[in-house]
């Protein structure tokens, strides 16, 4: 069965053009803006949208997304929230939404309870990073959401073997999310020096579309991913953004940012 | 077991992005193999030997025996080990793996600062780079060991993210060790993050309880009837329980940090507000908000100032093998000052509060019964901590005084 995100897939499939995957933490800077912050990655020209549900120690991420994190946080944002937000995203903007977030929250609230919510919240993806698709949990995660009709993303690796890789690719559904390197989100950094044999080699082992993400942030870094790339992941260059501009000019950056990252 | 057996059937596992499953075989691996090489084996305990000083002493505290008039008590001195606890052997056994492993660096966390020095002791020894990853809140309270690492070699890098604790000095090591893993080896400080570090610490710290067992049948001719340890992440008690596992005549007491109150944030006791999670790389018990996220802790001690516990522990908490209970920080002083006094031992405050506990059930107990607590470290280090929480006077006019020395 098709969902949202499948639907958007095939519209910039067929090596047109780069899809982009924009990324969020619910709350950052605050509740309000991250409605509208949404609004503004839409309107650049962003075909999915990460909603980051935010945790007290996101282990896969650098600074600036661990900052934000904290921030929202501290703002007194609940998981109820990024639900909220991702029902927003989809019906009104009629944008797919992935949800990311660690493995925690998702046992804390129960897994099937947790899928139950993103089926209601029409949320088409779910990336839960330290959650190994081969721990029971993991096991369990992909029965309930394959079961509700969501996709479990499988975060990949440069250092992934070619067992491992094969493995994870049978069972993904959606699309393969490629970290560029080793390390944690972030900008302004390299991409590993092996990137297209790595992302040769996941293309080689699975249909599915490939969305590589961490140090994404130009046009230029589009272009570097696309031989492979099917989608690029902004994540941390949205929150750098936000961090740099005055509140009252953060929503028509963000929009511009994404409309050149587009050209 | 395989890894991923271990997860179906416990806490434990390996909850980390794919990014560190590759190292994490590697370490396993290693880890496998070294354990059936006679030659690492017997490396290892000859460094434990000449180097570390074991087998640290079990001494009969004849004074706090009287005193209580109870159970016989004895303690096992861990600060005698060179850098002062129990630490440095999961130290010299992980730097021989990463040695194995042909790496260049070795990175850690730490809280206390115990862990930092015993690696960075081992990396001098060995002649490994080191970086130490330290909360910025650790490095204010913790600065002579601090200053020791740097004298050793070691990098430290202050952590400001969250609480500014051992936490989050963790999720750094392990977000650095996620970018390096290729040169750099992570020495875990306890017996906890992703498989198969739990497992590892505890197979080398287990020589605590192999000596218990040998020295106390020695005193005694029998094994003890009750080993007391204190619970952080839980390396000093996994490691005097695991030879005990087996002979249920041999209570085993894991004591939590009772801080300032039961309320969550005011403690570390997981046994009453702790439940089950996925942290750091393991699945535990853990100290939670009603959310999901990882709740703040207190304690006097910082060694035992952790939301999480190792997995073997939970597991055999969870089986009733091992009693969890609790000292306040209270507590935990007054018993830090009692031991030196009565005994002249200096216990470290992570070990006072296995002590306190001990001294609350030393008078309940027949005069036949022995009791060992494990003092897992030398009180050295809480000089600071001691003297402020006591509001010490005279050592705070001293301190003054020794800056406007250090200042001519």
């Amino acid at each position: 069965m098709k969902n949202n995100l499948d639907r958007t897939i095939e519209k910039f499939g067929a090596g047109k053009k780069t899809g982009i995957m924009a990324h969020l933490v619910t709350g950052y800077p605050t509740l309000a803006l991250s409605k509208k912050i949404a609004q503004s990655l839409v309107a650049g020209g962003a075909d999915i949208i990460e909603i980051q549900v935010p945790f007290s120690d996101p282990m896969a991420d650098g600074p600036l997304i661990v900052e934000a994190c904290q921030k929202s946080l501290d703002n007194g944002t609940k998981v109820k929230d990024s639900f909220a937000l991702a029902a927003f995203v989809d019906k009104t903007l009629k944008t797919p939404v992935v949800l990311m977030t660690y493995a925690n929250i998702v046992i804390h609230m129960g897994i099937e309870k947790f899928c139950d919510e993103c089926k209601k919240h029409k949320i088409s993806g779910v990336i839960v990073p330290d959650l190994p698709h081969d721990s029971k949990e993991g096991e369990e995660l992909k029965k309930q959401a394959t079961r509700k009709g969501i996709h479990l993303i499988y975060v990949l690796s440069p250092a992934i073997e070619k067992e491992r890789l094969e493995k994870i690719s049978r069972q993904a559904t959606g699309f393969l999310y490629c970290t560029s390197r080793q390390g944690t989100t972030g900008t302004g950094k390299r991409f590993a020096s092996d990137l297209h044999s790595y992302l040769k080699r996941v293309k080689k082992s699975s249909h599915l579309p490939l969305a590589v993400g961490f140090g994404i942030s130009s046009h230029k870094d589009i272009k570097e991913i696309k031989p492979e790339g099917d989608i690029a992941v902004i994540g941390s260059a949205v929150i750098d953004l936000i961090q740099k501009t005055p509140t009252q000019n953060i929503l028509k950056t963000i929009e511009k940012f994404v409309v050149r990252l587009n050209q | 077991m395989k890894r991923k057996e271990k997860q179906k059937n416990t806490y434990g596992g390996a909850y980390v992005p794919e990014m560190l499953v590759h190292a994490l075989k590697e370490i396993e691996i290693e880890f496998e193999k070294a354990l059936k090489d006679t030659q690492f084996q017997k490396k290892f305990r000859e460094l434990l030997h000449s180097y570390s000083g074991r087998p640290t002493p079990l001494i009969y505290a004849e004074n706090l025996t009287k005193h209580f008039g109870g159970g016989k008590l004895y303690l096992k001195n861990e600060g005698a080990n060179h850098t002062g606890a129990h630490k440095i052997t999961h130290c010299l056994g992980q730097a021989l793996i990463a040695k194995r492993l042909g790496k260049k660096e070795l990175i850690a966390e730490t809280g206390a600062g115990q862990h930092g020095v015993a690696t960075a002791t081992v990396a001098a020894k060995f002649g490994f780079k080191c970086k130490i990853f330290m909360g910025e809140v650790d490095i204010a309270r913790q600065r002579p060991n601090v200053f020791w690492m740097e004298q050793l070699g070691a990098e430290v890098i202050s952590v400001s993210s969250g609480s500014k604790t051992l936490k989050d000095a963790v999720n750094e090591a392990l977000k650095y060790w996620m970018a390096h893993s290729d040169e750099s080896y992570y020495v875990i400080g306890s017996v906890l993050g992703p498989h198969p570090y739990p497992e590892m610490n505890r197979t080398f710290q287990s020589i605590i309880g192999e000596e218990i067992r040998e020295q106390t049948r020695k005193a005694e001719k029998k094994l003890p009837d009750v080993v007391v340890a204190c619970v952080g992440g839980g390396s000093n008690a996994i490691g005097a329980f695991y030879d005990f596992v087996k002979e249920k005549g041999v209570r085993l007491i894991g004591v939590e940090a009772g801080g300032i109150g039961k309320r969550v944030g005011e403690n570390a006791m997981r046994k009453e507000n702790g439940s089950l999670g996925i942290f750091q790389g393991y699945k535990s018990l853990f100290l939670q908000t009603s959310e999901g996220h990882i709740a703040p802790t207190h304690s006097v001690a910082a060694g035992l100032d952790y939301p999480g516990m190792g997995p073997e522990l939970a597991t055999l908490f969870r089986e009733k093998r091992v009693e969890l209970q609790s000292a306040t920080d209270k507590k935990a002083v007054e018993a830090c000052l009692l031991t030196a006094k009565y005994e002249g031992v200096i216990p470290a405050l992570e070990s006072s509060h296995a002590l306190a506990y001990a001294y609350k059930i030393l008078p309940k107990l027949s005069k036949k019964e022995v009791v060992v607590v494990n003092v897992s470290g030398r009180g050295d280090k809480d000089l600071f901590n001691l003297t402020r929480y006591l509001n010490h006077k005279e050592f705070k006019k001293f301190l003054a005084e020794e800056i406007q020395r250090y200042e001519k």
